[in-house]
């Protein structure tokens, strides 16, 4: 498989012109940009009241992404950091304003005045480093700090993203949280390689009743709450205090031990799981001497 | 560039508290046709800042705005209409715009702002 396109160059080298052109003439990508887009307004939950929001497109690159804000009705604001992907969005005469920038310098925007943000297939590039200057801890940092601050009460933030490995997701939930984001990963088609797709669904303000972590399609499953990876966290950062001189709990131990009755039962379970097991006879769990 | 997203845009060079609102050097202006939403212009309302959405107005050579602005004044049609042609309508297409406190410009060509930091500004 060809290697990841973060690993080749940074994001506005490696969309040049051509490579901007290309992205967008592929008739695959622009079905599998328009899917994802269509899952990220659904997991951002907009209320259905049919009133158009401003919403943020994060690494808008040619506008595909774009393209399916506008067909909900909502003005969006897209940012991205290529010049060679903004101008083929200009080209596609795409609806919302869109604005050069990296988002690893943070969001030139004020305080609470986005209603959503949605990202495709975009933050997997702030983990790289590509300027020597860049360090991407101090880049996610800004990002997830400045897009905490313009999102509206409420608002949410969905990122559909490619993790490279878990490290890499971990890092950037991490700095998410730090930021004051609660919410988790969903998981579509968790089983299936080739359509599983990420989204990191963040949310602003307190936790609300209809904020819970949505699940992910696919059979089986499993919205990957990391919710409590993320509360769990602020309990590791307290401090744990041990005394030497506080009597510690023995361990109590059973002296009558596992019987056989035990054993027979344990070995029946293993036989109906399909486990080879030797049969029972009169010595099973039979008393052996104390230094066996 | 639209006034809505003018009006959303702050300096976010490092050390800057006072980055909003950007002044605008407006060398070329379009104006294109949007259709009229009652709703999000409502809705949007409270969020504006009316003094910076003026002064950016009349840069871009708009000046009926009124120049207070109370939310009793959104049930008249009137002054959605002028909302709605200042917000939406208005295109900033070259020009530039200028941060108030550290005097940095931020080129704007195809109506398209490049609001990327030098490496000693972020």
């Amino acid at each position: 498989m060809a290697s990841r396109p973060e690993l080749q160059a940074p994001p506005d080298i490696f969309y040049d012109d051509a490579e901007a052109r290309k992205y967008t003439s592929s008739s695959r990508i622009i079905e599998i940009q328009a899917e994802l887009s269509e899952r990220a307004l659904e997991l951002l939950a907009l209320p259905d009241d049919g009133v158009p929001r401003l919403l943020l497109d994060i690494g808008c690159g040619s506008g595909l992404s774009g393209e399916s804000i506008s067909d909900h009705g909502h003005q969006w604001i897209g940012l991205d950091i290529s010049h060679s992907m903004l101008s083929v969005a200009l080209e596609r005469d795409v609806e919302g304003d869109l604005i050069h920038s990296d988002m690893g310098q943070g969001l030139a925007l004020r305080s609470g005045v986005i209603d959503g943000a949605i990202s495709i297939s975009a933050v997997q590039w702030l983990c790289n480093a590509d300027k020597s200057s860049d360090e991407p801890r101090l880049r996610l940092k800004a990002f997830f700090e400045s897009l905490y601050r313009c999102l509206g009460r409420g608002a949410r933030a969905v990122f559909q993203f490619y993790p490279e490995n878990l490290a890499q997701r971990e890092l950037i939930l991490g700095f998410a949280m730090r930021a004051g984001f609660a919410g988790g990963v969903v998981v579509d088609y968790p089983h299936s390689t080739k359509r599983r797709k990420e989204f990191l669904v963040l949310t602003c303000g307190p936790p609300s009743l209809g904020a819970a972590v949505p699940n992910g399609k696919g059979e089986n499953a499993d919205s990957c709450s990391d919710n409590d990876e993320l509360s769990g966290d602020d309990e590791n950062q307290t401090v744990c205090i041990s005394d030497r001189h506080r009597p510690r709990k023995r361990q109590k131990t059973n002296k009558k031990g596992k019987g056989r009755q035990w054993v027979l039962k344990k070995k029946e379970q293993m036989r109906r799981k399909g486990n080879a097991v030797p049969p029972d006879t009169k010595y099973t769990a039979r008393k052996r001497k104390a230094r066996f | 560039m639209r006034l809505l997203t003018h009006n959303m845009l702050s300096c976010n060079i490092k050390g800057v508290t006072n980055g909003f609102p950007l002044r605008i050097e407006a060398e070329k202006v379009v104006e294109k046709q949007v259709d009229f939403n009652a709703d999000f212009l409502k809705n949007m309302f409270p969020k504006i800042e009316w003094k910076a959405l003026v002064a950016a107005a009349k840069s871009m050579g708009y000046t009926d705005l009124p120049d207070q602005a109370e939310s009793s004044m959104i049930d008249s049609e009137e002054f959605l209409k002028k909302f709605h042609h200042a917000l939406l309508q208005l295109h900033l297409e070259e020009g530039a715009l200028i941060c108030p406190e550290t005097g940095r410009r931020f080129p704007v060509n195809k109506g398209i702002p490049n609001m990327l930091l030098h490496e000693d500004e972020v």
